[in-house]
């Protein structure tokens, strides 16, 4: 869904942040951060995700709430389980697509996550927030 | 790493600000933060 990056030309060298929501939220810091170490890829300055989809795998249990009458339940599943299992399929051969199967988040730029109560994604946000902390993140 | 959680917000509420105050609540916290990147 959205993203946007963010160039402050007040600063004495550019910066850019990333911010992103689902599927792209948490992907692109953990590739930019080979292609900064590699020479060729953006230093961020920060990463802002928001809602975002980590686990391709979908096992979390809030995806699977039983009984839930949220109103948002259909749009929900148009909007974000359906587009999520396309892409399940595209990157099933490559495990790597999923952030939350990283061996480590360690150097990742600084984070800020959010989630949302009712949301199918909550869990595998929170989990991967979780790890963020553990690496050291800051 | 900062973590904010809104329970009772569903996917895609960030972006409803004229409905949903706490998009707005959402949006306010992560400029804060933005501004504070060193």
């Amino acid at each position: 869904m959205g993203r946007r990056q963010r160039q402050d030309s007040s600063a004495s060298t550019p910066r850019a942040c990333w911010s992103a929501a689902t599927a792209p939220a948490a992907i692109s810091p953990l590739s930019w951060r080979y292609a900064a170490r590699d020479g060729d890829g953006p230093k961020l300055a920060g990463q802002v995700l928001i809602y975002p989809a980590t686990d391709f795998a979908m096992k979390h249990p809030s995806h699977q709430r039983a009984g839930d009458q949220h109103p948002a339940d259909a749009l929900r599943d148009q909007m974000v389980l359906q587009p999520l299992s396309q892409r399940r399929r595209r990157h099933r051969s490559t495990g790597s697509a999923s952030p939350a199967r990283a061996e480590t988040l360690a150097g990742l730029p600084p984070a800020y996550v959010l989630t949302a109560g009712a949301d199918p994604l909550r869990d595998e946000g929170d989990e991967y927030a979780a790890r963020l902390k553990e690496a050291g993140v800051p | 790493m900062t973590y904010r959680h809104f329970p009772g917000q569903f996917h895609g509420f960030f972006t409803m600000g004229k409905l949903l105050q706490q998009a707005n609540v959402a949006v306010s916290e992560i400029a804060g933060w933005l501004k504070a990147l060193k």
